[in-house]
């Protein structure tokens, strides 16, 4: 009904329900609260929230906006029930719905803002959080960092090393407290800013340091172990070992260089003692008359001297590629693994023993050497080395002296028998003399002697001449007669030359020699001196030496019907008999040399070819006195030696050394 | 019946009511609400009243520091039957079912007692939960509180009626309004445009 009045409670309830919607958590509350609210209104039958734009509002509903010119929130749908009553409030309702529309607005915008508010919250809280953390984190870090480099600067001054660092030009930015006392700093702080020039050291050496460190810098490669001097803040140039390496940045550019060094003056004096002492053992190595070869367990020779390597023939590269058994006959090597088995890996060494070596040029020569062990710093045995000496020359004395022991020996054994024999030799010739003469019946004696006993003398010496029996007689005088020529020839044996020395020269006496053999009837009857090519080495200014020419021609002579006697059945297409006849000044002593190109003389024979009635001749064909009596002329009467190199097949030279003084003492064997 | 010749204070608001109003608090936010009960048991303490306190969400120690930053003795108040505290649910909702009867008595008998016992007046806060809309006797809560109302002429018990709106729904919300003469907007106590005077309430539900 138009005209009635509006009732202030409900204006209040609307105004009231206007700040009430603000308590409520959404707008479905919200739309609940003022659907049931507005059924107070006068007039209203039912409030409904309808969907937006429905459009479809029955006759007697009146819609009711809610809404702004920026927001709609849809409409609320008032189902009126009297009209009348419920017109005076329609203005109302319409002011309501649109503050209702501005308030859901704002609670939009609010719960926006809020929203934002929230997240921008929760962004603020998670990046305070993230901060927070950072924060600690850095905290954390800032603390490591200063723990590390607390650590850092206590591992720098604790290391005896000394340290430094430097820019790119050079000049330093920092070091240890070891590098500051060599600086002359008093804190390692002080030494940053200053270059190598600001510093103690020399100015070569500052100059060598700067350019150390542009190379490593330019190079960006490390440079260690520069070994150097310095001339420390004390006054003491001493030595050190640098390495330095390119400092780089985060971006791997290079901006300066770190280096590291040790004062190695000890070690360097060390070392060059050592070297000094390495260069004498060096020297006293190769100057050792012994060889030396260090082998290893397998044998292969890793170390030798020069002794070694002329005793073997072998240059020291190729004793590299050999073993000692390379060089050992095959017959030894039993012998010496025994050794190494029962004394070297035993007590460590072996006792000095023998054996012999195979030369480069495959002759083989007698050795004495002792072995020892070397093991490795786990102890385990890692090599042998040894001392070998060359015992060729010690044996060849030993077999002279041998030698001359059996030649003294033998000749006074022979000389003793020769006066004994010589009495009871001569009574036999004497005796055999004396019955030929008495067997001859043309003496008066004899004839009478037979004619007494009614013998006819005519008929006996017919009986002896059937016999033989003169024959025979004189065959036992002429033994007796060769006997007596032996035994004198042995009395010379025992005889120091009783012949008056004079001066000689060689040469002669060689060129003597020969003319004799080739005029010597026995010699010539035998060989054919012609057929024999004589060579002469003669040393053209040989002085004269003392001599019993005589003797000496003797033994010479001797040589050369030796030689020609070796060399008289050749062999067709073998080459021309030749004797070699060699003169030569050795020190104190002339050399003299009777060379043949005979089928040469084996070993066991050089051992006794100057005994006593050794020979190699038919029977009949020599005495087997000729090179004995020849050795006690040489060696008894004229104080020198004799020898005689020989091999089967390559000849026989015979070796003279006589001493150029007469009373000069014996001379040592050749 | 009530002396309206002596007012008493809310605590969360300056002014000042005669024993025996029946307000409604519809809060959406805990702090708010919280704030409105601790202020109004002080402020009940300091008038000589005894207080009665309802809520689910209120700790024992809070209450005891409110008071004591004060300068009251929660201990004191409590031993004295001054000031009691209870659950929402061990109070109005006994034996798991809602009985508007039985909360009347307690209302009244609170009153009694309280006033025997020789303080000023008494007052009552407490904090309804939306349990109450599943368990038996849920549905006439309106019913109750517009009953409060009328007991309220005879009992003055100040009582304030405490509501979630987040956890009730808006129409239930208009709903507790009507049956509140007197309603907390903003801090302030109003007289509520929507109530609607309990006689009038009950008789609309009366079954017809």
């Amino acid at each position: 009904m138009l005209g009635c009045t509006v009732e202030a409670h409900v204006l209040g309830q609307l105004l009231l329900m206007q700040s009430m919607v603000n308590n409520l958590p959404n707008e479905e509350s919200i739309f609940h609260f003022v659907c049931r609210g507005l059924m107070d209104v006068p007039g209203v039958a039912d409030v409904r929230r309808a969907p937006a734009d429905t459009g479809d509002a029955s006759p007697s509903s009146v819609l009711l906006p809610i809404k702004t010119d920026k927001a709609y929130w849809g409409e609320l749908a008032v189902t009126v029930a009297d009209n009348s009553l419920f017109a005076p409030y329609l203005d109302y309702l319409h002011n309501f719905c649109f503050m209702l529309a501005v308030i859901l607005e704002e609670r939009s915008q609010r719960r926006q803002i809020e929203s934002h508010k929230a997240r921008l919250e929760e962004r603020v809280q998670q990046r305070t959080r993230q901060l927070t953390e950072q924060q600690a984190v850095h905290r954390l870090t800032e603390r490591e960092l200063g723990k590390n480099r607390m650590m850092l600067e206590y591992i720098l001054d604790a290391v005896p090393q000394s340290v430094f660092w430097k820019g790119r030009t050079s000049v330093y930015m920092g070091c240890n407290k070891a590098f500051a006392r060599a600086a002359g700093v008093a804190h390692p702080d002080d030494i940053v800013g200053k270059t190598d020039y600001d510093l103690p050291w020399l100015k070569e050496e500052s100059d060598s340091y700067r350019r150390d460190d542009q190379q490593v810098m330019r190079q960006n490669r490390p440079k260690l172990h520069i070994i150097e001097t310095q001339m420390a803040a004390s006054g003491v140039r001493q030595w050190v070992d640098t390495s330095k390496i390119p400092l780089a940045d985060a971006q791997g550019e290079v901006m300066g260089v770190l280096g590291i060094y040790e004062d190695v003056t000890d070690r360097k004096h060390s070392e060059e003692a050592l070297r000094e002492s390495e260069a004498r053992y060096r020297r006293l190595h190769e100057s050792m008359m012994d060889g030396f070869a260090r082998v290893r367990m397998d044998g292969r020779i890793v170390e030798s001297n020069l002794s070694f390597q002329t005793m073997t023939g072998y240059t020291a590269e190729e004793l590299d590629h050999l073993t000692y058994e390379d060089l050992t006959p095959r017959k030894w090597h039993e012998f010496e693994a025994g050794i190494i088995r029962d004394q070297l890996m035993v007590r460590g060494y072996s006792d000095v023993y023998e054996k012999e070596y195979l030369h480069k040029n495959r002759t083989i020569f007698p050795v004495e050497l002792r072995a020892y062990l070397i093991r490795g710093e786990d102890g385990e045995p890692s090599g042998m080395w040894g001392i070998v000496r060359d015992v060729t020359e010690r044996r060849r004395l030993m077999d002279i002296m041998i030698q001359n022991e059996k030649m003294m020996s033998v000749g006074g054994l022979a000389a003793g028998m020769a006066h004994e024999i010589n009495n009871p030799l001569s009574g036999i010739a004497q005796g055999a003399q004396v019955v030929a003469n008495r067997l001859n019946l043309d003496s008066k004696h004899s004839s009478e002697a037979a004619r007494e006993l009614g013998i006819d003398p005519d008929r006996l010496t017919a009986f002896l001449k059937r016999r033989a029996i003169p024959q025979m007689i004189d065959s036992i005088r002429e033994s007796a007669m060769r006997a007596a020529h032996i035994v004198s020839t042995m009395l010379e044996f025992s005889r120091k030359s009783d012949t008056a020395k004079t001066l000689a020269n060689v040469n002669d006496l060689l060129d003597k020699a020969v003319e004799l053999g080739g005029a010597d009837y026995d010699l010539k009857k035998k060989y054919d001196f012609r057929r024999i090519v004589i060579e002469r080495e003669y040393h053209l200014d040989l002085p004269l030496i003392p001599c019993s020419m005589v003797q000496i021609q003797q033994v010479l002579l001797n040589l050369l019907g030796n030689a020609a006697h070796a060399m008289g059945d050749r062999s067709p297409g073998a080459p021309p008999a030749r004797i070699i006849l060699r003169s030569a000044l050795e020190g104190d002593m002339v050399r003299i040399e009777v060379e043949d190109n005979g089928p040469g003389i084996d070993e066991t024979t050089q051992h006794r070819i100057f005994e006593p009635f050794f020979t190699t001749k038919a029977t009949g064909e020599g005495t087997g006195l000729g090179l004995s009596l020849s050795y006690f002329i040489i060696v008894n009467n004229h104080g020198g030696t004799i020898r005689v190199v020989s091999a089967p097949g390559k000849g026989t030279r015979f070796i003279i050394r006589l001493p150029l003084q007469a009373d000069a003492p014996a001379a040592p064997p050749d | 019946m009530p002396d309206s010749s002596h007012l008493i204070s809310l605590g969360f608001t300056g002014q000042r009511f005669a024993p025996g109003v029946h307000i409604c608090q519809i809060f959406s936010d805990d702090d708010e609400r919280q704030a409105a009960l601790l202020k109004f048991i002080l402020s009940g303490l300091r008038e000589g009243e005894g207080a009665r306190c309802f809520s689910d969400n209120l700790a024992e120690e809070a209450v005891e520091e409110y008071l004591f930053r004060y300068g009251v003795s929660y201990q004191e108040a409590r031993q004295s039957g001054a000031l009691a505290l209870a659950r929402t649910k061990d109070v109005y909702f006994k034996d798991d079912a809602f009985d508007p009867d039985r909360m009347l008595g307690l209302l009244r008998a609170f009153q009694a007692d309280t006033v025997a016992q020789g303080f000023s007046a008494a007052r009552v806060i407490g904090e309804m939960t939306p349990d109450v809309q599943h368990i038996p006797g849920g549905s006439r809560l309106l019913e109750y509180e517009a009953r409060v109302s009328l007991l309220l002429r005879e009992c003055p018990v100040t009582a304030v009626c405490q509501y979630d709106a987040r956890r009730f729904d808006g129409a239930t919300i208009m709903d507790v309004l009507k049956v509140h003469p007197l309603m907390v907007v903003r801090g302030s106590v109003v007289h509520n445009p929507f109530f609607v005077a309990p006689e009038e309430f009950l008789q609309t539900r009366q079954p017809h």
